[in-house]
C-alpha cells in the first residue's frame, strides 16, 4: 500500500514535470515562429514559392481556358471566343488591382451561354470574396462546373478562408491553400512592416517622433518595397508615402533628395517632382529646384497612362496655376507694393494663366484667377492709367476665352457686354446680351440685362444730335425696365439730358428742376444732384463745352471737400453705389469720386454718433459705396471704423468682408470660414433688397471655395468676432 | 498622399475615399455606398452620397487633391493598422495557378 502510495505521487510528479516541459516547450515553438527572425525567414519562404508558381495546362483542359492565360493560345481561337478570352483576362487584371467596377464592365461582354461564362461567374464571385463576403461568392460559385479551372481555384480560395475563420493549423493544409493563407490572411509582410518602423533609431531632439523617419527606415523600406510591390502593392505605396510625407516635413533637403530618390511616389507622381516643387517652392532656392522641377513634372505627365486624360488635364491646370500664383508670390515684396513686378515677371505670370486656362478651358477656376489677376492691376481706383495699361489690354482676350470655355459663365458675358459698348462695339456685344436674357439667371444683373443694354444704346444714339429721337426710344424701354434695387431718383436726371442734347431747353428746365425735386427740397441733396446732373450729362453725351456748366459745382465741391457738410457727402452714397452696382460710372467721376470716398471715410470715422445723426439709410448706402471703392482697403488689411462695426450686423460685415478680399489678391487663412459662409447664407434668405440677397449667396458661395480656412492670424480672427461685443464709444481705433 | 484630416464637406472623406483615389475607386467606392444606402432606406445619406460622388468625379476636384502640399503624416502604427483590415489581392498569376491539375505533387 505505501509503496503504491510512493509510486502514485512519483507518477504525479512525472506527469507534472512532462506537462511542464511539454508546455514550456509549446511556448519556445509559439515564441519561435513568431520572433521577427523567423516571420521575416517564412516571409522570404512565401515569396521565394509564389514566385515560382505558375498556371500550366492540364491533361485535356479546354483552350479556352489556357487562352486566359497562355496568350498564345489565343490564336487557335475563333475571333468571338478569343475576344471574350481577351475580356476575361482584363477583367482578372482589374479585380487585381482592385477595379472591380471596370472588371464588371469587361464581364458584360461575355453571354451567360458562352464557354467562358463560368469565369464570368468566377470573377464574380471572386469580387465578393475579396469584400469578405464569402456567402455571396458561393452565390457565383456553386454554379461552376467542378471539372474546369475556375472551379478548382475558387475550391483553394474557398479552403483558405475556411482555415483562416477556423484558426487551424496550416501545416496541415494543401500547399496552395496555405499560400494563399499565408499571402492574404498570415501577411508576413506586415508582421515585418510593424517590426520595422518600431525602430525609429535615434532621432533628433527638436522633431518629433511621428515626423521622423531615419536613414536606417529608408534603407529597409527600399529593399522592402522591391520584394513586396507584387504581393502587397497597397501596402507598400502607403509606406512610400507615408515616408515621402515626413521627408517633407523635415527641414532637411539632404535627406529629401536622399528619400525622393530612391521611394517610388504616388501615381500621379511617381519620380516625387510635383513633392520636390512643393518642397523647394517657399525655400531661397526655389528659382533653381522648384520651378524646374514643376516643369519636368508637366512633362511626365504626358507619359503617365495611369491618369485619364481629364484628371491629366486638370492636373497640368492646376500646376499652371501654382506656377502662376508662385511667380507673383515670389516676387519682391517691396515691389509688390509699388507695383513695379517689371515686365520679365508679369509676362511669365501671364504665359503661366494662360497655359492653365488652356489646359482646362473647361473649368471657371483658371479663368477667374487669371481674370481676377489682371483687374486687380487695372483696378482705376488703385492704378495710373500707364500702369493699368498692360493689363487691360489683356481683359478682353482673357473673357472672351472665359466665355468660350465655359459658355454657363455669366460673369465674363457681363463684363464683355460693357466693355464692348464702352469701345462702341456693339455688335460683338449684342450674342451676349441675347445669351444672358434667355438665360433666366437668378443675378438680379442678368436679370436687368435689357435694362442696360437699352440704356447704353440710348447713350450711344445720343452721341449723334441726329439719333437722339432713337435714343428716347430706347431710354422709354430703359425706364420701363428700370430695376427696383437701382435708385429711381436718376430717370429725371437722364431725361433731362436727352432733352438738352436735343436741344429741347424747356423740356429740360422743367425735367432738370422735376429732378431736384424728386431727390428732395433741402440743402443736404445739393452735392448729390451736382454729381447725379454731371453723371446723366456725361453719359448722354453732351459737348464738353455745354458740360462745363455741370462740371463747375462738382469741382468746386472737390476743392473744398474738407467744408462739405457731411450729410451732404453721405447723400450721394446711395448713388455712387448704385454706379458701382451696375457698373455704370461716368468718366468724370475717377476725378473726384476718390476725394469724396477718402473724406467721408474720415468723418464716419470720427463720427460716433453717425447713426443717430444722419438717415440711416444714406450711411448703409454710403457705407456699402466705400466698401465697393476698396476705400477700407489699407496696407493689404480691410479695417472698418468701430462706429460701423457696431452698427452693422455680423452678416453685413461679413458680406464686405469677403467681398473685400475677393476683390484684391489678398487671401489671408480665416477662422471659421465655414460658419462665418453659414451667417452670410443664413441672411440672404433674409434679405429684403434683392441685389443684396443675390449678393450674399454668391459671395458666401465665393468664399467657400477660393478664400482658405484654417488659423494663421487667431489674433486677427478674434479681433473680428470680439468686435462685435465691443461698445461703439469704447475707442475710436480701428478694429480690423 | 494620404488623407490627413477629412470634413464633412469634403467629398472624398464622405466617401471615405484617399486625396489620391482614381475617377475608377470613385466609381466603385461610389456603387458600394448606394447600394448600402439606396434612396428607399436612407434618402438623406443616398443624397449626400450623390453630391459627394458627383463633386470627386470632377476631374478638377481631383487634381486639386492632387497637388495641394501633403498635410501631416499618420504614425506608423495607425497606417500598419489601417492596413491591416485591406488584406492585398492575389496576383493574377498566382491566382490562375490555384487551379493546375494537381498529381499529388506541389504546384510548383
Amino acid at each position: 500500500m505505501a509503496r503504491s502510495k510512493q509510486q502514485r505521487k512519483a507518477a504525479k510528479h512525472k506527469a507534472k514535470a512532462k506537462a511542464k516541459a511539454k508546455a514550456k516547450a509549446k511556448a519556445k515553438a509559439k515564441a519561435k515562429a513568431t520572433s521577427p527572425r523567423q516571420a521575416a525567414g517564412e516571409g522570404r519562404i512565401v515569396r521565394s514559392r509564389v514566385s515560382r508558381v505558375r498556371p500550366r495546362p492540364g491533361d485535356g483542359e479546354p483552350a479556352e481556358d489556357v487562352a486566359v492565360f497562355d496568350a498564345a493560345r489565343l490564336k487557335s481561337l475563333s475571333p468571338e471566343i478569343a475576344q471574350q478570352v481577351t475580356a476575361v483576362r482584363d477583367a482578372l487584371e482589374a479585380v487585381a488591382a482592385g477595379r472591380d467596377e471596370r472588371a464588371r464592365q469587361c464581364l458584360q461582354s461575355i453571354p451567360r451561354r458562352s464557354l467562358l461564362s463560368d469565369w464570368r461567374l468566377f470573377i464574380t464571385g471572386l469580387i465578393d470574396w475579396y469584400h469578405d463576403a464569402p456567402e455571396k461568392a458561393e452565390q457565383s460559385w456553386r454554379r461552376l462546373d467542378a471539372q474546369r479551372r475556375p472551379a478548382r481555384i475558387a475550391a483553394n480560395l474557398r479552403q483558405s478562408q475556411q482555415l483562416h475563420r477556423s484558426g487551424g493549423d496550416a501545416k496541415a493544409a494543401a500547399p496552395d491553400v496555405r499560400m494563399i493563407w499565408r499571402l492574404r490572411f498570415e501577411r508576413p509582410a506586415l508582421a515585418e512592416a510593424y517590426r520595422e518602423t518600431a525602430d525609429a533609431g535615434p532621432i533628433p531632439e527638436s522633431i518629433s517622433e511621428d515626423d521622423w523617419i531615419g536613414p536606417a527606415q529608408v534603407d529597409w523600406l527600399r529593399v522592402f518595397a522591391t520584394e513586396q510591390r507584387r504581393f502587397e502593392p497597397h501596402l507598400v505605396q502607403s509606406l512610400c508615402e507615408n515616408a515621402l510625407i515626413r521627408i517633407y516635413h523635415l527641414p532637411f533637403s539632404d535627406g529629401f533628395e536622399h528619400i525622393t530618390k530612391r521611394l517610388p511616389g504616388p501615381v500621379h507622381d511617381p519620380q516625387n517632382l510635383w513633392l520636390k516643387f512643393l518642397f523647394y517652392a517657399p525655400t531661397p532656392d526655389h528659382e533653381n529646384q522648384a520651378e524646374p522641377a514643376a516643369l519636368k513634372y508637366l512633362q511626365s505627365l504626358d507619359q503617365n497612362d495611369q491618369l485619364s486624360a481629364n484628371v491629366r488635364d486638370a492636373v497640368k491646370c492646376q500646376v499652371y496655376l501654382a506656377l502662376a500664383n508662385h511667380r507673383r508670390a515670389s516676387l519682391n515684396p517691396l515691389a509688390r507694393i509699388l507695383h513695379n513686378e517689371g515686365p520679365e515677371d508679369r509676362s511669365e505670370v501671364n504665359r503661366y494663366y494662360q497655359a492653365a486656362c488652356k489646359a482646362y478651358p473647361a473649368s471657371s477656376e483658371p479663368h477667374r484667377e487669371y481674370v481676377g489677376w489682371l483687374q486687380e492691376y487695372a483696378d482705376p481706383e488703385r492704378f495710373r492709367k500707364a500702369d493699368r495699361q498692360w493689363y487691360e489690354s489683356r481683359l478682353a482676350t482673357a473673357m472672351e476665352a472665359w466665355s468660350k470655355g465655359v459658355p454657363e459663365e455669366i460673369t465674363p458675358r457681363l463684363w464683355l457686354v460693357d466693355h464692348y459698348f464702352d469701345k462702341e462695339m456693339n455688335e460683338l456685344a449684342v450674342p451676349h446680351v441675347k445669351w444672358l436674357a434667355a438665360s433666366r439667371h437668378p443675378n438680379p444683373k442678368v436679370r436687368a440685362i435689357e435694362w442696360k443694354w437699352n440704356l447704353l444704346e440710348s447713350m450711344r444714339l445720343a452721341r449723334r444730335k441726329t439719333r437722339v429721337a432713337q435714343a428716347q426710344e430706347h431710354f422709354d424701354n430703359a425706364k420701363s425696365l428700370w430695376p427696383e434695387w437701382v435708385c429711381q431718383e436718376w430717370v429725371p436726371y437722364l431725361q433731362a439730358a436727352l432733352s438738352r442734347r436735343a436741344g429741347d431747353l424747356p423740356s429740360f428746365e422743367a425735367q432738370r428742376k422735376e429732378a431736384r425735386e424728386q431727390l428732395g427740397g433741402t440743402s443736404r441733396e445739393d452735392l448729390a444732384d451736382a454729381v447725379m446732373a454731371l453723371g446723366a450729362m456725361q453719359m448722354m453725351r453732351l459737348p464738353a463745352a455745354e458740360l462745363k456748366a455741370f462740371r463747375g459745382p462738382v469741382d468746386q465741391a472737390a476743392k473744398s471737400v474738407s467744408t462739405l457738410p457731411t450729410e451732404q457727402l453721405l447723400a450721394c452714397g446711395r448713388f455712387f453705389r448704385d454706379l458701382h452696382r451696375t457698373n455704370s460710372l461716368y468718366p468724370a467721376y475717377r476725378m473726384h469720386g476718390a476725394k469724396f470716398a477718402n473724406e467721408l471715410k474720415k468723418r464716419i470715422t470720427n463720427t460716433r454718433n453717425l447713426f443717430s445723426r444722419y438717415r440711416k439709410q444714406d450711411c448703409w448706402a454710403a457705407v456699402e459705396w466705400l466698401v465697393h471703392k476698396k476705400t477700407f482697403y489699407t496696407n493689404y488689411q480691410f479695417r472698418l471704423p468701430p462706429v460701423i462695426m457696431s452698427k452693422a450686423s455680423q452678416a453685413q460685415v461679413i458680406f464686405w468682408h469677403f467681398q473685400t478680399l475677393l476683390n484684391t489678391s489678398t487671401n489671408p487663412r480665416l477662422v471659421d470660414l465655414e460658419q462665418r459662409v453659414q451667417i452670410l447664407k443664413q441672411a440672404a434668405s433674409e434679405e429684403s433688397d434683392p441685389y443684396l440677397r443675390h449678393a450674399y449667396a454668391e459671395t458666401a458661395e465665393r468664399a467657400l471655395h477660393e478664400l482658405r480656412p484654417e488659423p494663421l492670424f487667431g489674433e486677427f480672427a478674434e479681433m473680428f468676432f470680439n468686435a462685435f461685443a465691443d461698445d461703439d464709444d469704447d475707442d475710436d481705433d480701428d478694429v480690423f | 498622399m494620404s488623407e490627413s484630416h477629412s470634413s464633412a464637406s469634403d467629398p472624398f472623406a464622405v466617401l471615405g475615399l484617399p486625396a489620391n483615389a482614381s475617377l475608377a475607386d470613385v466609381r466603385s467606392r461610389y456603387l458600394e455606398l448606394v447600394r448600402r444606402h439606396s434612396p428607399e432606406s436612407d434618402p438623406e445619406r443616398f443624397q449626400q452620397i450623390q453630391q459627394a460622388y458627383n463633386a470627386a468625379s470632377d476631374p478638377m476636384t481631383i487634381a486639386r487633391r492632387l497637388t495641394q502640399p501633403p498635410g501631416d503624416p499618420l504614425p506608423w502604427k495607425t497606417l500598419l493598422d489601417q492596413e491591416k483590415q485591406n488584406p492585398p489581392r492575389v496576383p493574377t498569376e498566382v491566382l490562375l495557378s490555384l487551379g493546375n491539375q494537381t498529381t499529388g505533387s506541389r504546384n510548383e
